[in-house]
């Protein structure tokens, strides 16, 4: 066991357990968007920065290991204005706001970013709507990999790929051609784990236009 | 999902006006969901993240069809039979129609005339409701359930062996096992979550040992993949004991302190050796000698099954063979070594567990059995009988026989999913009286004379019991459409016209008698199941039981079983005249009847059955991929797309029975487990012949001499 | 790097078959672009599933421009910018019919795409048709012609005594360690000799060789990074091409040291003629008895495979490199864990850069001491390859002791500039490293002088802006290969550099206030070294050259 503290209270946590995980068990807010905690954790968003005494740098919360020792801090300055800038330059992405319900708009709301001051390229709006319950918007798509590594690391069905590379990139299943010429098993993993609803669900977007 | 670290989410939820946590309906993996509706409409269904066996995942049936909830045809009012025709009735009119008619039959022909089937799709307080119907209302024991055509057999080796009808140990068993092998199961398609967490563990390095008649999606991820012919097992798993035992695998320190019967089973096993049995089951002999090294080395091993075992003639001994094998490798009751049965639907276990069978009461306790006889007649305060009631088979023999008058079938479309469906037409056209409570129009229910509007899974409260023995709680998502009302309100409202009121406000009431009159679920309630539910036995104090037999076996002696049983040959065979065997089954996308899942966009991703074909098969028979073609079996014939594959192996062929335009199961005969009646789908021989339009195509068999 | 996704790979393959990148570029090679036939074969051959091969055949360059049968490449890298900024682009684009780049004729003859970088920074501009490379004045001109020829290399020299880097292989090390050092001796004289990773990060090699020889693993391998993306450098690229039996000997004896019987390379397609030097020089160690079964009739197996990228910058980063020779997409990975731990095929994995891994042969044969004592006015240990671009007098490969001055480097060896031009600044190390004024010239080329004022020893490539260079345009140059260059994983560099990229792109002013934040959380923020390190010249120009930036 590691004894650190988060923000001052002391926990334990098992041998190589993260600092969101210790975190968690301090009962912090750590923000994150590309984390989710049925996967391994992936460090693409980094979002999650806190700082740890001694360290010259914020370090991401999800892909690094507590020590013994470790003094950790949630809200220090510098951590939580790399964590707003990022959030900042994701919403600078999305041609629209993403809406309310999401994951993204709430960590947004709550790190009190509440739009962007960047402008220039959006992605393109390009909608895929044929499979009878999930949709693919991948102009909403912020490239954080959970779906994925849903697809990977939960139901094991490979169907999803990301695509692209810098600010082009993207995900698809298969060979771009609709997730009916996948290997998609429809299991909706990435629909569920999707903070942005760049892949959602067929009924809950037609729930969301009659409201 | 939202995580711990990430904000409480109101805003999420907020756009749902009713949400609800609950169980999975369709398989018996017992994944708990979250739902969510508007307006009475589910709008959107996703796994709990904390539910135990599907650890925030789920598959797309559990997921996303729910549609057929509020499908348009629905029933949604009472229907009762006039004049040949089916009209809407009130519920008073159909319950006096119902009363009437049991207390005639009853008055003029006895109890027994009666018979009632439970099902394995309803919760568990339903299954008893129904029997506390048909044994103290209507006073006969002539009840049963569907997992008489699944998974009687393991209930019934399972006992045999070990003591008590359920899987030894639980899902997490997988993340611990060095190899799991897997018989007849094809977990990807027929149990999709636990078949996810199977092909990770594999991905993590569990190794696989895949037995099956077709190459299943985890052989490509397994080390081992065994394809013998259909109706073999028996000889298969008979070979790997014999190797273990040859080859000095065995555990020898086990078998002594914890079983009984071992000599016997050394010396049938001497016949077993692996060329023997490459005679009979086709699998290479370094191949069988491979496998059972592998699982024998290991130091954890877990079995998993599903119907490719239990639905053949032979099926419940095959399973007292699977036992025989873990208890001469010492792998069971530890953690890793578990004999896990993948259950078909989804409460396959509750149903039984809950005595909705012809011979026990709850807990599989013999109705024979004076002191719990009397234990249950003092409790419902009627007279109960002492007579084991019919199985499901027997049930169809009497009906054509003249001896069953009337039944009441709740939740289970006999003339579609039944084998030999002509006698199962001929036995509903027998009956004088026939209830069918359903959510939807069925094959069966164009021969009742009453058919009441009950509920869907996702409209009604109670428990289902998982594949791991898991109670775990149904809340309703939704309300039950129209007039319809839950499956407990109804057949509590019969049993009181019948006279003999339950006493129950709802389904928790049912669920603390269970537990009052049932030592092994002593501990159960409403409020310990909570979110993650109990797996049996469960104490007083609550405690469950995530491992069985970890010290000791539930037998007098405490010690496990061995079962000296030699293979047979399955009750059909390939001849001249059928020269191919059919294995049916199911597929991902489909559940069973496919009452539900037809009604949902599951059909737009499959909306037909096919028939497998191996390239060789069906370059001998002229037939092309997508092709029409026939299938003929002994006792019946249909018409189905071919598909061909190399998936499985030549001389044998696959399809599913999901759809009613196909009705597979007229090709099913009368063969059956010997043990438990649990019918033989899985051995059909058949001649499959090409449909052209134009008949100068139709070919001579090629290779006829 | 998804696990599965290895671990499928790993168990589909044997160590030296085809992986899907290699399959996918040979059809690409063979008839031009892509299909999804193509796909499918490649994923069935790797046992990558098909969804992972179409991603990769999105990521990297060499998959994404269709080919006509003459296939024209031009070098955009930084000294091509320098030295003619973006006039090759739009002269072949007009030369060749109207061609955009990424765009093939309508009639199939010919295509024209972009590349980075040719590693002909001595000779700009450079042209590449097919696998000829042609540079310098005229090249452009030859190209669209249909006249090209191939270009010289460089000459190259050495200011050491005795020449170490820039000599042939000889093996000696790997006869000697073999003979009589034996394992542990090898590796505590690598460790003694504080080789620094002459890659960039300047880790200790030997402290990296002996974390892989203590991790536990079936089997374990030795990984060459010969992704020598710096534009400006071409150093790796002579290691390679002049003296491969250094770089292999180099790899043998790490596989010697840490209990490794494989090796990959990996080098750059941008460098079409180092694969088959290294596949020539490997060839003939093994006929030599110098790599395969039982070398120089010990009981140590190495053998290696050179595998070639498919033009991605980041796969210079050892995550991504891993990535790359698995056959998947070219994108970073979180560490831990680190590659000693899981590398290649999820086992422990050496990953030294070519320089690095070329100076371990004179550790092994003359010893720590004698290789600390290469760089006498300095505690840095070895000598150090530098480069330099098309604006000096001559420009080439050389061998240095650390501890000299830039100037001295600039002026004395290199000539000053060509045509009596003024050094305005120089970049070294690549695209990541500082822009060091021609004010600061006197400091001394080591790792910690040049940390001190912003900028690194990285590849070693030292390139000069002389006074006619607009420093907005470096920017804007700079930015947009961060921007096209990001493997797309960390958000701060996959979209923050767009974001800069077009604060400079635009015809307007430059918000300092929030381009620093932005440089912050880069800095901070990003997953490795490329958005972390791009905003290491723009912080020199902002301290240097604020006023050529446009700010406001």
């Amino acid at each position: 066991m590691s004894r650190v503290t988060v923000d001052g209270t002391p926990v334990e946590v098992a041998p190589g357990a993260t600092i969101l995980e210790a975190a968690e068990a301090a009962d912090r807010w750590v923000p994150t968007v590309c984390f989710d905690e049925r996967q391994a954790p992936f460090g693409a968003c980094r979002v999650c920065m806190v700082s740890v005494a001694g360290s010259p740098k914020p370090v991401p919360a999800c892909t690094t290991p507590c020590r013994d020792g470790m003094e950790i801090r949630t809200e220090e300055a510098t951590a939580r204005r790399v964590s707003r800038a990022v959030v900042e330059l994701v919403l600078s992405e999305l041609p629209e706001p993403p809406a309310p319900h999401t994951e993204l708009a709430q960590v947004a709301a709550r790190l009190g970013v509440s739009g962007s001051r960047w402008s220039g390229a959006v992605h393109a709006r390009e909608d895929d709507l044929r499979h009878p319950y999930l949709t693919l918007r991948h102009e909403l798509c912020i490239s954080c990999g959970r779906c994925v590594r849903a697809c990977d690391e939960v139901q094991g069905a490979f169907a999803l790929t990301a695509t692209g590379r810098g600010f082009d990139a993207n995900i698809t299943a298969g060979l771009d051609a609709g997730f009916e010429d996948s290997t998609c098993v429809s299991c909706g993993a990435c629909a569920d784990t999707c903070p942005t609803d760049a892949i959602s669900e067929v009924g809950l977007v037609a729930q969301l236009e009659r409201s | 999902m939202a995580t711990a670290t990430t904000p409480e989410a109101p805003a999420a939820e907020a756009r749902f006006d009713r949400v609800a946590t609950t169980t999975c309906g369709y398989c018996g993996v017992g994944c708990r969901l979250e739902t969510r509706a508007v307006d009475g409409r589910i709008v959107s269904i996703g796994p709990a993240l904390d539910g135990p066996a599907n650890q925030g995942h789920t598959c797309l049936k559990g997921r996303f069809a729910h549609g057929f909830t509020r499908s348009p045809d629905r029933l949604r009012t009472p229907l009762i039979r006039e004049d040949g025709e089916l009209r809407p009735a009130s519920w008073e009119e159909a319950l006096d129609r119902i009363v009437g008619e049991l207390e005639r039959i009853k008055g003029e022909h006895g109890a027994d005339a009666i018979a009632g089937l439970a099902s394995s799709r309803a919760t568990n307080e339903d299954c008893y409701a129904m029997s506390r119907l048909i044994r103290a209302a209507v006073g006969t024991n002539n009840i049963d359930n569907c997992s008489r055509v699944c998974h009687s057999p393991t209930s019934f080796a399972l006992r045999k062996a070990f003591g008590l009808s359920g899987a030894t140990g639980s899902f997490t068993d997988l993340d611990h096992a060095e190899v799991a092998l897997l018989l007849g199961v094809n977990p990807t398609q027929g149990h999709p979550v636990v078949g996810a967490r199977i092909k990770q563990a594999a991905l993590r390095g569990c190794k696989l040992i895949t037995i099956d008649p077709r190459r299943i999606e985890l052989a490509d991820y397994g080390e081992i993949h065994l394809s013998p012919r259909p109706g073999t097992n028996a000889a298969v798993v008979l070979g790997l004991c014999h190797v273990v035992h040859r080859d000095g695998l065995v555990d020898e320190e086990f078998v002594a302190a914890r079983t009984e019967g071992y000599e016997a089973v050394e010396d049938l096993l001497a016949g077993y050796d692996p060329v023997a049995v490459e005679e009979i089951t086709s699998i290479p002999a370094a191949d069988l000698e491979a496998a059972a090294h592998l699982y024998g080395e290991a130091a954890s091993g877990s079995l998993l099954w599903g119907l490719g075992v239990t639905e053949h003639k032979y099926g419940s001994e095959v399973v007292q063979l699977l036992c025989n094998l873990a208890m001469m490798t010492g792998k069971v009751g530890k953690p890793g070594s578990a004999l896990l049965p993948l259950r078909g639907q989804n409460n396959v276990q509750g149903s039984s567990d809950m005595g909705a069978l012809p011979d026990t009461y709850t807990a599989y306790r013999s109705v024979e059995d004076e002191g719990v006889a009397s234990t249950f007649e003092a409790a419902w305060g009627a007279p109960l009988s002492r007579h084991k009631g019919l199985t499901i088979p027997q049930m169809f023999d009497a009906a054509v026989a003249g001896d069953l008058k009337a039944m009441y079938i709740f939740g289970e479309d006999v003339a579609q999913t039944d084998p030999d469906t002509a006698h199962v037409v001929a036995a509903m056209e027998s009956l004088e009286f026939l209830v069918c409570q359903e959510i939807f129009l069925n094959e069966t229910t164009k021969y009742a004379d009453v058919v009441l509007p009950a509920s869907a899974f996702l409209e009604k409260e109670g428990t289902f019991i998982n594949a791991e023995r898991r109670f775990q709680l149904v809340e309703p998502a939704i309300d039950p459409p129209g007039e319809a009302r839950t499956d407990f309100e109804i057949i509590g409202e019969v049993s009181r016209r019948l006279g003999h009121e339950m006493g129950w406000e709802s389904p928790w009431d049912a669920l603390d008698e269970i537990a009052r009159l049932t030592p092994a679920y002593a501990g159960v309630s409403r409020a310990r199941l909570g979110r993650h539910g109990l797996q049996w036995p469960v104490r007083p104090d609550g405690s469950d039981s995530p491992t069985l037999y970890d010290t000791t076996f539930d037998r007098p002696g405490g010690r496990g079983h061995f079962a000296p049983l030699p293979y047979k040959a399955p009750g059909d065979a390939a001849d001249e005249d059928f020269p191919l065997i059919l294995v049916t089954g199911r597929i991902l996308q489909h559940y069973n009847a496919g009452t539900m899942t037809r009604r949902t966009g599951n059909a737009q991703l499959v909306d037909r059955d096919v028939l497998e074909v191996h390239p060789v098969d069906a370059e001998r028979l002229w037939i092309g991929d997508g092709d029409k073609v026939s299938v003929r079996s002994r006792v019946g014939r249909i018409e189905v797309e071919a598909k061909v594959t190399d998936r499985i192996e030549p001389g044998h062929v696959f399809t599913t029975f999901h759809f009613p335009e196909t009705r597979t199961n007229l090709l099913v005969g009368q063969s059956a487990d010997v043990n438990t009646s649990c019918p033989e789908y899985k051995v059909i021989a058949v001649d499959v012949r090409p449909i052209s339009e134009q008949p100068s195509f139709v070919p001579v068999l090629a290779d006829g001499d | 790097m998804s696990r599965n996704l290895v671990e499928l790979i790993r168990r589909h393959h044997a160590v030296d078959a085809p992986t899907a990148l290699e399959l996918l570029k040979e059809a690409i090679e063979d008839h031009g672009e892509l299909t999804d036939a193509d796909r499918r074969h490649a994923a069935e051959v790797s046992g990558l599933p098909e969804a992972a091969v179409y991603g990769v055949s999105t990521f990297y360059d060499d998959l994404l421009a269709p080919r006509g049968r003459r296939h024209v490449r031009v070098c955009t890298g930084t000294a091509c910018f320098v030295a003619a900024g973006e006039r090759p682009v739009e002269e072949l684009g007009a030369g060749l019919g109207g061609l955009a780049p990424g765009e093939r004729s309508a009639d199939g003859s010919v295509s024209l795409a972009e590349t980075v970088c040719l590693g002909f920074c001595h000779s700009s501009p450079a042209v590449r048709v097919d696998d000829e490379v042609d540079a310098g004045p005229g090249a452009i001109e030859r190209a669209i012609a249909g006249e090209s020829r191939p270009a010289a290399e460089p000459a190259w020299s050495s200011l050491l005594p005795e020449p170490v880097l820039t000599r042939p292989g000889e093996w000696a090390g790997l006869r000697r360690a073999l003979t009589e050092l034996g394992r542990e001796r090898l590796l505590s004289e690598v460790e003694a000799a504080e080789v620094r990773g002459r890659g960039g990060a300047g880790f200790p090699a030997g402290v990296k060789w002996s974390f892989v020889a203590k991790a536990a693993g079936s089997e374990k391998f030795v990984v060459a990074n010969g992704d020598e993306g710096d534009p400006g450098s071409y150093i790796d690229k002579y290691l390679m091409e002049q003296t491969p039996e250094k770089l292999l000997e180099g790899m043998a004896l790490a596989g010697f040291a840490v209990g490794a019987g494989h090796g990959f390379v990996l080098c750059r397609s941008e460098y079409p003629a180092s694969k088959p030097a290294l596949e020539r020089a490997a060839a003939r160690a093994r006929e030599a008895g110098l790599l395969g079964a039982g070398i120089l009739g010990s009981d140590f197996d190495f053998d290696v495979t050179i595998i070639e990228g498919a033009g991605s910058y980041v796969v210079g980063e050892e995550t991504a490199l891993l990535a790359c020779v698995e056959g998947l997409r070219g994108t970073v990975s979180a560490r831990p864990p680190f590659p000693a731990e899981r590398g290649v095929y999820g086992m422990p994995t050496v990953v030294n850069n070519v320089e690095t891994l070329s100076n371990i042969p004179f550790v092994a044969a003359r010893g720590a001491d004698a290789y600390r004592a290469l760089s006498p006015d300095t505690e840095t240990a070895g000598s150090k390859l530098v480069c330099f671009n098309e604006r000096f007098a001559r420009p080439s490969v050389y061998e240095v002791p650390f501890g000299m001055t830039v100037r001295e480097l600039c002026e004395d060896v290199a000539g000053g500039l060509r045509d009596g031009a003024r050094i305005k600044a120089v970049q070294i190390g690549g695209p990541l490293g500082g822009i060091l004024p021609a004010s600061l010239l006197d400091t001394r080329f080591d790792f910690d002088p040049l940390a001190a004022v912003g900028c690194m020893v990285g590849h070693g490539s030292i390139l000069a802006f002389d006074e006619s260079a607009d420093m907005r345009d470096v920017a804007r140059h700079l930015l947009r290969f961060g921007a096209d260059e990001s493997c797309g994983k960390c958000f701060p560099c996959r979209i923050g550099l767009r974001r800069a990229y077009e604060e400079f792109a635009a015809d307007a002013p430059v918000q300092r206030g929030r381009l620093e934040e932005l440089l912050e959380a880069l800095e901070l923020g990003s997953l490795c070294a490329h958005g972390g390190g791009i905003p290491a010249p723009l912080r020199s120009l902002l301290t240097h050259f604020p006023d050529e930036l446009g700010l406001r």
